[in-house]
Parts: C-alpha cells; structure tokens; sequence
C-alpha cells in the first residue's frame, strides 16, 4: 500500500509545478523511482532470476529553509526497498544546518553541521535520485550497493569552499563525522561467513562506527567551463569495529578503509564521457583466529559514454571492472576458503536508453553483460556455491519528481 | 591478448589514454561552445523544429534583467554563470538572489543558456538536481513565459532573469556584465 500513496502523492504534486514553493522562504522537492530487474542468473534487488522483480524503489521528499540570506536548513527523507538488504526502510537521508560564512565576489565558503551526504565520486551525494544518475544500475565497484549504507552520509561537519575563476570554479568539500551502518550487509561483505569447506559459525555480533575515530572525507573538484570539464578527487577514510556477542569465536576486530576516487567527465552539447577509478585499502585486524590479519586493495574503474539523440532522448553504454583483492584478480584466495571464485571480481558491459518525457518524468532501459559476481549481496544470494559467473540483467525504471 | 607493460592490464592503459584524452578534446570543441553564433544548423536541437528559424533571428535579442534594486556594477561572466548555477546565492549588498528561469524544455531558454552563458540546458538542470536532492541548495523558480518573468523581476527584489532586449518601462534593468 505504501508504494501506492507515494506514487500517487508524486504525481499529485508534480502536476502542480517542478519545484513547490510554499513560501518565498521553503521550497519542497520531492521524486519516487520504480524499477524492475530481470535476471538470467543470480538474484540483483529480490527474486531477479528468471522473473521480473519489483523490488527495486526509492521515494525521498525534502525541505529547503532559508529564513536568512547567508543560513539554510536542509532535509531529506528517504524511503527505499532494494531486494532483502533494504526493506522498506524509511529514514532521514540527511538534516543539516548550512551557515554561509563568508561571501566575496568570485566565491564563498561554508560550514554544514548535521548528517550530510558523502562526497565520493561525481554521484555518491544524489545516488538514490534517479534523475541525477547516469544509469539505474549505478557502476558497482565505485558506488556499490553492498556497503551502500556505510558510504551515504556522516553524521559531523562539513567545511566547503568554492572558488570562481574566469575559467572554471574550484570546489572544496572535507568532512568530519561519524558514519552510518543500518544493516548487515556489510558485515556479511566483511568477514567470511560459512562455506561449504569451513562450516565456520556465523558471526553474531554487529559492526559499529568506531565513536573515537570519526571518519575523514574530502573532495576537490574543479569544473571547467560551466562544467563541460569536471575532474574530481575524492578521498574517504572511515573505520569500523567489530562488537562480538556472547562467546563467539570472533574477537573485538576492527576495519578500516582507505579510499581514493578519481573522476573526470566532458559534458559536450551531445557526448557525455565519464571515467573513474576507485583505489581502496582496507583492512581486517584482531578478529581472532578463525579470521586472520589481512589488508587486500580493492580496485574498481569504468568508462561510460552518453549520446544525447535529441535534447531528451539518450544513448548510453558503460564498460567497467571491480575486484575486491587486486593481487587476487580472478579469485583463487577466495576459492581457497570454498566461495566460488567469481565472488572476487566483475567486469560487466551495459548499454541503455533515457527518455525524459517531460522535466518531471523518465523512463529508462538498460541492458547488463556481467562477468563476475562481486555486486551480489548476501542477503539476495545466501548460498554463493549456487551462484553463476556469467550473467545478465535487464532493468527498466521510472521515475517522476517535482 | 594482453599487453604487459608491468602490473597493468590493457585496460588500465585505455583507462589512463582516456583520461588523458578528455583534456585534448576541449582545444577541439572550446570554439564551439563558447561561439556567440548558433548558425552551426545542429546547434539547437530541440522537439520542435518549427521554433528553429524564430531562434536564430533572436539570437542576439535575449539580455539579462534584474530587478532595480540589485547593486548596480560591472559583474563577470563567471559571477552571472554562478547567479543562474544557483551557486552564488547573495548579491554583493549581502541580499539574496532570486533566480527566474523558463522551463529546460523550452527553446528561449536554451537559446538563452546557450548565447548568454555558453552552457547547455543539460549542463544547469545537472547542477540544480544535485544541489537540490543532497540538501546544498535549490533550483531557480520557473515561469512559463517572458510576461511572466517581466512580472515577476519587476515585483521581487534581489531577482534576476532574462527577456528579450528592449527597453522596459518598470522596475526592471539590464544587467551590466562582461
């Protein structure tokens, strides 16, 4: 029932106007995103193999404030069911204060105070707005779905500064919080769970932000000419720890993750190119015996290309690569403890179409040739040995915002 | 096949070509964007065709419009495209800028982003979308005609717009900006 209030809702207030004013001061936005999935093998986003599955959806509605020129207040609330790992789960996407401290003629700077979105890469802040991402399937081993509750937003401060020039805007963002973890998913990425040739115990206790040492963000963007040349540097640095429950054999661990993201895109009146490579150091430590030491480097990269038909309609297609541990690129360390070896890696073709029908409502198709099977989560797929290492998906969308 | 250049792979390599290619591209294509002229025949390719024509002949006929009382001075081009981004929100007198656009589907607009500013549609809709769904800001208000834009520059202070070039009797002026 809930989808249908949204849906309805949506179309309710898009018809009135692309952004609600409600006062000169308040301006409500909102958008609800419907996808389907199809699977040949392998369940993405619920039952995907071999059937449609709509279990894909997002909904958020926000409030922007701004009772004085130089301070705004923002918040968004977000709606998401993604297969088993979001089930309609309703939360607040981000709450902050935004004071405008200084303003000059070719820039300003700033302070955010509250939950704020993770600056990775060119889509991590928008990633569940249809609208604003290049794909429905968002290139998995830079913005991937499995730790997707780790990497949205912080709880902290953010400092950011934008500076213009005649040739193009310098933008500055760090942050300084604590970030979130709502479900196990990342647990379940994090410490091997029983297989068939280590029956181990599972792990029952949970992974929590580590209060002392608050996560690290920072991005610095330069955008050229209006933004037909963006590059981008992003930096992450987040830890986590490991609370055991009872008398598990695992101990009190930690882990900590080192990521680097570089991005560049040209945004031309009819190409788009993207590229960008994700480089991340992780590392497992005191989990006791049954989980020794390890700190492998994962490695992801992809380049997407977009053809602008007519002003709405558009062409696209993606190639990219992930692998977990980069010294272990087809996965024999992974096959050692009985997962199948293409758990380690994907590297998966896509080709789409977007039609925006109006400013307020999109449609989009697109067509996944993966080789791999890193994008699996364990809550859609428990038994890895059951897995398949070739695979497609196909997926459609719609989405209507105002 | 597999090139060995050390630890990479063939596609580490056409990854860092391709990077490095996407600065090479804009000596290629910089002429054309930021060319005031849009007599190349692709260069507005909107649903209706019909429009192509009116376009061209008021290419030159869109300006800038604020609201009289916006601080009268020279401003840049990089201030203007930060006004319409929605990324520089307060006027040099430390009042708020109220930004008038028409909708991104509608051909003066593209003209006018096009001409004016340089950019494209697409370009300024990406900007707004992400400052509005990750809290950092918002979009421009849209109006559905130049009627009504001229109302509204003339009825709200601190606001900016564009019109077609003449002379307005009203609250209204051109923007000086280089």
């Amino acid at each position: 029932m809930n989808r249908l209030y949204l849906f309805l809702i949506s179309i309710f207030l898009s018809s009135y106007a692309l952004a609600y004013e409600v006062t000169e001061n308040l301006q409500i936005h909102g958008f609800f995103t419907q996808s389907g999935v199809y699977t040949s093998d392998n369940n993405m986003y619920g039952n995907s193999e071999d059937s449609m599955t709509g279990d894909l959806r997002e909904a958020g509605l926000n409030l922007f404030y701004t009772p004085l020129s130089n301070l705004s207040f923002s918040f968004q609330g977000l709606y998401r069911k993604a297969g088993k790992v979001d089930n309609d789960s309703v939360d607040v996407d981000y709450a902050f204060m935004d004071i405008n401290l200084k303003n000059y003629a070719s820039g300003h700077y700033g302070l955010r105070l509250g939950r704020i979105k993770n600056p990775i890469g060119l889509y991590n802040e928008t990633r569940d707005v249809a609208f604003t991402t290049p794909s429905i399937i968002l290139p998995q081993g830079i913005y991937f779905d499995r730790s997707r509750s780790f990497l949205l937003s912080s709880d902290g401060g953010q400092l950011y500064w934008e500076h213009l020039t005649e040739n193009g805007n310098f933008n500055l963002k760090v942050s300084y919080g604590v970030t979130r973890n709502d479900n196990d998913e990342l647990l379940k990425a994090i410490i091997p769970y029983p297989t068939s040739k280590f029956p181990l115990p599972e792990p029952q206790g949970e992974l929590e932000p580590s209060g002392t040492i608050p996560s690290f963000l920072t991005q610095i963007s330069y955008e050229q000419n209006g933004g037909e040349y963006i590059y981008a540097l992003s930096f992450a640095d987040a830890e986590l720890k490991y609370n055991p429950k009872g008398n598990e054999l695992y101990q009190k661990g930690h882990t900590k993750f080192d990521m680097y993201v570089l991005s560049a895109q040209y945004n031309g009146e009819k190409i788009t190119l993207t590229g960008e490579y994700k480089y991340q150091e992780n590392e497992f430590k005191d989990f006791g015996v049954l989980y020794p030491d390890v700190s492998p480097v994962s490695e992801s990269w992809y380049i997407q290309a977009a053809y602008r038909l007519k002003y709405n309609w558009q062409l696209y297609g993606r190639y990219d690569e992930s692998y977990s541990d980069k010294n272990d690129r087809n996965g024999s360390n992974t096959k050692r403890v009985g997962d199948p070896a293409h758990m380690a890696y994907s590297k998966s073709t896509m080709l789409g179409v977007r039609w925006d029908i109006n400013t307020s409502m999109m449609i989009r198709a697109e067509y996944h040739n993966i080789d791999g099977t890193s994008w699996l989560t364990s809550a859609d797929n428990p038994d890895r040995s059951h897995t398949e290492r070739y695979w497609d998906l196909f997926a459609l969308q719609f989405s209507i915002r105002f | 096949m597999r090139i060995t250049a050390g630890k990479y792979s063939q596609w580490q390599i056409l990854l860092l070509l391709f990077l490095l290619f996407i600065p090479a591209l804009s000596y290629s294509t910089d002429s054309l964007i930021r060319s005031d002229s849009i007599d190349s025949s692709d260069a507005i390719n909107g649903s209706d065709s019909i429009n192509k024509s009116a376009e061209k002949k008021n290419t030159d006929d869109i300006d800038i419009y604020v609201n009289s009382s916006v601080p009268d001075q020279q401003y840049s081009l990089a201030e203007v495209r930060a006004i319409f981004a929605m990324r520089k929100t307060i006027w040099p007198d430390g009042t708020k800028i109220k930004v008038f656009v028409l909708p991104d589907n509608a051909s003066k607009h593209r003209l006018f982003t096009k001409s004016r500013l340089h950019m494209f549609p697409h370009q300024f809709r990406r900007i707004w979308d992400r400052l509005t769904f990750s809290g950092a800001g918002q979009a421009p208000v849209e109006v559905e005609s130049f009627e009504e834009m001229f109302d509204r520059l003339s009825n709200t202070p601190g606001s900016i717009g564009y019109l077609k070039a003449q002379h307005y009797h009203g609250n209204i002026r051109k923007l000086n900006y280089e």
